[in-house]
């Protein structure tokens, strides 16, 4: 019991330290329809609270993965992203020190985004991404969209309250980058550059969770 | 004159309304379950209580159903006068039941609708209300419940001999529910009129009997009703040769007790001990810490500590034997391989060498927690949002602690191993001490120094280098007396553990926990010791006097956590 009292007050003071991440989604869209696409989920600023973690076997009845069941995981996603018609130049890199993890590839059109998703969620739910589409680019138009079906804030209610604090400040944040001057975005939380041809857009966890902002946007490009 | 003998009878009175309700307790009893609810009412009063708005909110639920019921005091209940609960099982049925003194039957039959109403059976003065396995019985001064929890292997065992009896329609759930219904209603009559030997006539729960105490749990024996509960479950139909004997364990009596004082909350337990398992845990922890730990304990550098005093060598003695007693007797199929595991387990350990190396003396203190910059990766962008990569830095809490551990004459051997460890790149030889090459991804850094007979682990190479140097507070104050008198001790000093967690941390909500908890608690401590043949601990928490007692505190928290 005593051994007990000791291992629960270091570790009880190390996770009481509030955790936090930040994804990044960067899309450089061309005109003929193909671009390149980064995905970077950075845990550093929480890394003393992983490293504690890890040391754990599990934490709120979830079990610890491994550094190699971590590593394991990822190289999984990734076969899955090769294996992705439309899709090309996949690299990764993972960074257990600084705890940064990043997927990049190329598109021929951002359908095969779509397809990417698809293929990491359940028939019902690829079936609804094909009527709702996540990535769309109309060259008519010249519009790109950012979507997604999902009620995010829902899913994150149906959590429990101790896990819904992972996210009390994550942020996701995504630049889109065109050859062509935008015209317009309706995010209105959404800045365009100096060279009009990039836009970013950070949204907290915090926005999404109580429906004040989502990444969801409509983007306009010059004809 | 008058008036003392007014005030002798009024006591006389309510001892033997008290003694009412324990009269119908059996003295076969295995729990009994006291709460004081004079003591708790003197401390807080009923008004007061009725002010929480956890308490308003009960009454109001109440009433949106009973009009008539504006306060605890309408539910006819005499909340002044002891509540009992007490546990009997029979090989069948487990039987839970509770006690309390009626102010005012009829408010009391008026919580029933009237669906309810219509089922109460009225008997000369006693009325009954079943309902499944729970059974409700009153007159005008007690209240009986009682609720019958079927035996699974009770049930399974006889499964055959109860579905021939089954009316047409029941499966065996229904019978069992059927069995324990009435059975159950039939202990509660017995228990409403009982007039046979009582838990009054049990000398160890007369003994348990404490005026201060506001709650009070006797267990006649606790390795027996371990027992009990394991067989009753479902899991012992399903091993044949799980033959548990729970007196075994060697546990008797165990007494538990929770008091409110002015300005500490206190709860006791004392646990008696038998047989193989008392020696044994004499040997264990008959020592008590060496005096030369307090040359190293300064109440100034203190956050939170954890002591022990123990004889390692009487544990390793002593352990093999009783884990051989203890799983051989659950099972006993597997006694030879026990055995003989115990056995190895001794011939491969030199008890007394081990003993020596590590004695069982132990003393873990939590110094301070300190802020440390911590450098971690995130990105800028420019004006077209092109990405690069920064360092910045934020401020994180860590660990500053010590841990002495004692350790007699195998000085060499210790050395030897340190020896082997900076050999093999585990230790980085300092001046005249050691640095452990611990994960890069630990927290903290970790000095060692083998003197004065213990071994010393600490974050601080500042503090590590004073007790090289001896340039050592030496400063026991009240811990000191507490720790040489208990073979554990485990002390948090919550109000100043608390304001070292730096506010960034802390959500809103729980910012103003830790702020209540930092205006209003102050030391907490877990002490634990063994005399004769009792185990006795304590929990306290000591309240700041800003309120009137410590139940005041306790609720007040409790109501701003709601």
């Amino acid at each position: 019991m005593i051994k007990k009292g000791i291992y629960t007050l270091l570790l009880g003071l190390l996770l009481l330290l509030t955790g936090c991440f930040e994804v990044i989604e960067e899309v450089t869209l061309n005109n003929d329809g193909s671009g390149d696409v980064t995905l970077t989920l950075n845990l550093s600023r929480s890394k003393t609270k992983i490293n504690s973690i890890m040391l754990l076997d599990s934490v709120n009845n979830y079990r610890v993965p491994s550094e190699a069941e971590v590593k394991k995981h990822f190289a999984e996603i990734v076969k899955t992203v090769k294996n992705t018609s439309g899709i090309s130049n996949v690299s990764n890199t993972i960074d257990m020190e600084e705890f940064i993890f990043t997927l990049s590839c190329s598109f021929n059109n951002v359908d095969a985004l779509n397809t990417v998703i698809s293929n990491f969620s359940s028939k019902k739910e690829a079936q609804r991404i094909k009527n709702h589409k996540h990535f769309a680019f109309d060259k008519a138009t010249q519009t790109f969209t950012r979507s997604y079906h999902y009620d995010v804030a829902k899913e994150i209610k149906n959590t429990n309250m101790e896990d819904r604090k992972v996210f009390e400040t994550a942020s996701i944040r995504s630049i889109y980058r065109f050859s062509k001057p935008i015209v317009s975005s309706e995010n209105k939380m959404a800045k365009i550059s100096g060279s009009k041809k990039a836009i970013m857009l950070k949204v907290t966890a915090q926005d999404i969770i109580k429906n004040r902002n989502s990444i969801k946007n409509k983007i306009k490009l010059q004809n | 004159m008058k008036k003392y003998i007014l005030s002798l009878a009024l006591i006389a009175t309510t001892i033997s309304f008290a003694q009412s309700l324990e009269s119908k307790i059996p003295n076969t009893t295995k729990i009994v379950m006291t709460v004081d609810g004079g003591k708790l009412f003197d401390l807080v009063s009923l008004q007061e209580f009725e002010n929480y708005e956890a308490i308003q909110y009960l009454v109001k639920q109440v009433k949106q159903q009973r009009e008539q019921v504006n306060s605890i005091a309408d539910f006819g209940l005499d909340v002044n006068a002891k509540a009992y609960y007490f546990y009997q099982p029979t090989d069948s049925v487990m039987y839970h039941t509770g006690l309390m003194k009626l102010t005012n039957r009829k408010a009391f039959e008026g919580l029933f609708d009237e669906n309810e109403t219509s089922k109460m059976v009225k008997n000369g003065n006693v009325s009954t209300f079943v309902d499944d396995d729970v059974t409700l019985m009153w007159n005008d001064n007690m209240v009986l419940f009682s609720n019958g929890m079927d035996s699974y292997s009770y049930f399974d065992a006889n499964r055959e001999r109860f579905e021939s009896q089954a009316n047409e329609d029941e499966d065996f759930y229904d019978i069992k529910k059927r069995g324990s219904s009435t059975w159950n209603a039939n202990y509660a009559k017995k228990i409403f009129n009982y007039n046979g030997a009582s838990i009054l006539s049990n000398h160890s729960y007369l003994k348990s009997i404490d005026s201060k105490a506001s709650a009070t749990l006797w267990i006649g024996n606790y390795g027996g009703m371990m027992n009990d509960m394991m067989k009753s479950s479902f899991y012992y139909t399903l091993g044949s040769g799980y033959n548990v004997n729970g007196n075994r364990l060697g546990f008797g009596t165990m007494i538990a007790q929770l008091y409110f004082e002015e300005d500490k909350v206190r709860m006791t337990s004392k646990m008696e001990v038998n047989g193989k398992w008392q020696k044994a845990f004499k040997k264990i922890y008959a020592s008590k810490i060496d005096r030369s730990f307090f040359k190293y304990f300064n109440e100034d550098d203190v956050l939170s500590y954890v002591s022990l005093a123990m004889s390692t060598e009487a544990l390793l003695d002593e352990y093999p034997a009783l884990m051989s007693e203890m799983y051989g007797g659950m099972l006993p199929e597997y006694n030879e391989e026990t055995s003989v595991a115990a056995d190895l387990f001794s011939l491969i350990l030199d008890e007394e060498a081990v003993g020596e190396l590590v004695t069982g003396d132990m003393l873990f203190i939590l110094n301070d927690i300190v802020e440390k910059d911590i450098a971690y990766t995130t990105y800028e962008y420019d004006d077209d949002y092109n990405e690069t990569e920064v360092k910045k830095t934020k401020k994180e809490v860590s660990p500053d602690f010590t841990i002495i551990i004692g350790s007699e004459k195998n000085e060499k051997l210790l050395f030897r191993l340190i020896r082997l460890g900076v050999k093999h790149e585990a230790f980085e030889t300092k001046k005249n001490y050691y640095k452990l090459n611990l994960p890069s991804k630990t927290p903290f850094d970790l000095f060692a120094v083998i003197k004065d007979e213990k071994i010393f682990l600490t974050t601080s190479e500042k503090r590590l280098t004073d007790i090289v140097s001896n340039r050592i507070v030496s400063k026991g104050g009240a811990h000191k007396k507490r720790i040489r008198k208990n073979s554990s001790v485990f002390y948090m000093d919550i109000d100043n553990l608390i304001s070292k967690i730096p506010e960034s941390d802390l959500s809103k909500s729980e910012k103003e926990f830790a702020d209540y908890a930092k205006d209003n608690l102050k030391d907490a401590y877990f002490t634990g010791k063994m005399k004769g043949n009792t185990m006795y601990s304590e929990f306290i928490i000591e309240t700041e006097k800003n309120r009137k007692n410590s139940l005041k505190v306790l609720l007040d928290f409790l109501e701003f956590v709601d």
